[in-house]
This record gives C-alpha cells, sequence and structure tokens, in this order.
C-alpha cells in the first residue's frame, strides 16, 4: 500500500508543482512575475538532476541502466549550466562568444539526451527478452515516427535555410530540433517496454519517462502552433515554460521511481 | 502474445510469479519461457528443480540489465529459498 502510494505522490507531484507555480504566476505583481519564471525554471531543472543522479547511483558502476540515467543527468546538468551562465555572465544580445558557450552547452545537453534516452528505449532488447512480446510494436514506431515528422519537420527546416543563409548558429536550434524529433520517434520502444512491463513495478520509470515525452511532444506542437498563428510566445511565456516544467518534472518522477524499486528492495518487502 | 496465465509447470509459476512483481505477470512469463529455451533447449513446461541453477544463470543478463548486480542476486537467492534448494 505504502509502495503505491509512493509511486501515486510521482504522478501527481509534478502536476502539483506546475500548478502551484501557475498560481503563484497569477496573483503575482509584475515586478516578481519574471524572477518567480526563473525560479520555476531552474528548480524543475535541478530537480530533474536529481532523479536521475539518484536512479543512477542506485546501480553499481558499469551497469547498462546506470549510464543510461547518468546521460540523461548529464543532459539536464548541461542545460542547467547554460542557463546559470546566461544568468549569471549577462551576456550582451548577439555576443558572439557567449552564443558560442551556449550552443555548447545546449548541443552537448540534446546529445547527451539522444543517447541517453535510445539506451532507455533499447533496455528491453539488451536485457536479451524475445522481442515478440513487446505489445504495441509496429504501430506505435510508426506513430511516434510521423509525430515526430510532423511536429519537428518544419522547425528543421527553418534552421536549414537560416544556417544556408550564413547564421552560423542556427546549428544550435537544428540540434535541438533534431535531438527532439529522435527522441519523439523513441516514445515507440519506451510505451512499448511500459506496456510489456504493466503489472511489474518496474513499469513506474518507463511510464514517467514516456509521459515526459509526449508532454515534450505537447510543447513543441504548442510552440510551433503559436508560430502558426504568429502569437509572439512572450505573450505565452508563463504558460509555455509551465509547459516545458511538466515534462522536466516527470523526469525527476522517472528518476525517483527507479530509485524507489532498487534501494526500498521491493523483493524483500513481499518475501 | 502472453498466451496463458501460466506456463503448465509448477515451478516455472513460481519462477515466473517472482519475477512478475518486477516485470509484470505477462514479461514475467515471457522471460522464463525465453531462458528456458536458451539455457536447457526446451520449454518451461518441462522444467524440473534440477534445471534451476542453469534457469538462474539465464536470467541473469536480463536481471542485472533491469535491477542491477545487487537486486538481481537477491531475487535469484529468493527463488531458489522458495523453491527450497
Amino acid at each position: 500500500m505504502k509502495k503505491a502510494d509512493s509511486y501515486n505522490r510521482l504522478v501527481w507531484l509534478p502536476i502539483v508543482v506546475v500548478g502551484a507555480f501557475l498560481l503563484a504566476w497569477a496573483v503575482a505583481p509584475t515586478p516578481a512575475r519574471e524572477p518567480l519564471l526563473v525560479i520555476e525554471i531552474e528548480s524543475s531543472k535541478a530537480l530533474a538532476l536529481l532523479g536521475c543522479a539518484a536512479a543512477a547511483l542506485v546501480f553499481e558502476p558499469g551497469e547498462y541502466l546506470r549510464r543510461a540515467w547518468l546521460l540523461l543527468g548529464a543532459c539536464t546538468l548541461l542545460l542547467f549550466a547554460r542557463d546559470v551562465f546566461a544568468l549569471a555572465a549577462h551576456p550582451a544580445k548577439g555576443e558572439t562568444a557567449a552564443l558560442i558557450i551556449q550552443g555548447v552547452f545546449a548541443i552537448g545537453g540534446n546529445g547527451c539526451s539522444v543517447v541517453g534516452t535510445w539506451m532507455l528505449a533499447r533496455t528491453w532488447k539488451v536485457a536479451g527478452l524475445d522481442e515478440k512480446a513487446a505489445p504495441g510494436g509496429n504501430a506505435l514506431v510508426a506513430g511516434a515516427v510521423v509525430a515526430a515528422v510532423l511536429v519537428t519537420g518544419w522547425p528543421v527546416v527553418t534552421d536549414i535555410r537560416a544556417l544556408q543563409g550564413g547564421d552560423m548558429f542556427a546549428v544550435v536550434p537544428l540540434a535541438s530540433d533534431l535531438a527532439d524529433a529522435i527522441v519523439v520517434a523513441l516514445l515507440a520502444p519506451l510505451a512499448s517496454t511500459a506496456l510489456a512491463l504493466r503489472g511489474g513495478v518496474l513499469r513506474w520509470p518507463w511510464v514517467f519517462l514516456t509521459t515526459s515525452g509526449l508532454l515534450w511532444l505537447a510543447f513543441d506542437v504548442a510552440y510551433v502552433g503559436l508560430g502558426a498563428a504568429h502569437v509572439d510566445p512572450a505573450r505565452a511565456h508563463a504558460m509555455l515554460e509551465a509547459m516545458r516544467a511538466l515534462p522536466t518534472l516527470y523526469a525527476f518522477s522517472a528518476g525517483l521511481s527507479q530509485r524507489n524499486i532498487l534501494a526500498m528492495g521491493t523483493m524483500a518487502s513481499v518475501s | 502474445m502472453g498466451g496463458a496465465e501460466t506456463t503448465g509447470n509448477a515451478i516455472a509459476d513460481r519462477v515466473a510469479a517472482r519475477l512478475s512483481l518486477y516485470l509484470g505477470p505477462h514479461t514475467g512469463r515471457a522471460a522464463v519461457k525465453t531462458c528456458a529455451r536458451k539455457a536447457l533447449g526446451r520449454g518451461a513446461e518441462t522444467l524440473t528443480l534440477g534445471d534451476l541453477p542453469a534457469l538462474q544463470q539465464a536470467l541473469r543478463p536480463m536481471l542485472r540489465t533491469f535491477v542491477g548486480r545487487a537486486q538481481c542476486e537477491v531475487l535469484l537467492e529468493q527463488i531458489a529459498r522458495e523453491l527450497g534448494l
């Protein structure tokens, strides 16, 4: 019972945190809103980092899932470092050196995200389980690939055009959009693993990772939608940041559930 | 996909039930079937107590991937204890 409660808490925690942020933002006086946004953005990243680190450290050095969680943690750490750099250094808009540093953090973070998610998505295969036993297979893969192309296709084209036009810094959003496309496509094997593990406690990390991926997809759809409707994203800043915090916080839930399953000795509790 | 709710063998069913706590009933049974085939070259329905060490050995890489070395050994030990070995 206690175990089920702890997983239920991890289901609701991101929703409650983001709801509290939106409420605070709505009632906060205008000068307090920007600092509130920064706190929300950075604290959600710090929590995601904590969750990934907790999950990684529950495995021994060299173990497969330890490496996967470390990579997801490295992604969050690099994106967190990019934000801290921007906040601390206050670079002038368009300053080349600052753009390069932030670009390196962003590309590194996205690279770690892709490899880490890819590793988690193929855990089933690495474990040597019969591939036929993983449900959902082809339909899920087709759906995920179509979603990836629909949502990230146009931004990728725009980035490539900017790059062709001589904007070398377009490589940063291009890397980010390509990473988004790959991670969305990897939702299929993540969801497939969560389905295959239904009824077992190990489903939780994959359920939360799939949820996080779907919410990133929703964020990308909202962002592209705003652009298509010619709405300045700055006007929907708080809502967009809330949509960005939600999947980040589900990465925290994923990491913490992985840690809880192994650290609390699930087997011992029922033996 | 999953087929029957049991493997038709008491030993295989006990092992699958223990694995299912982590992996769920569907994958717990699939793991026992796959590992029995790999380790012994025959179906899970033919398992005897004497096959258990070989089955444990075959389950080890899969369990280590999902739960790490330490929990894997705890789990295999519990399976052996439960079956009176």
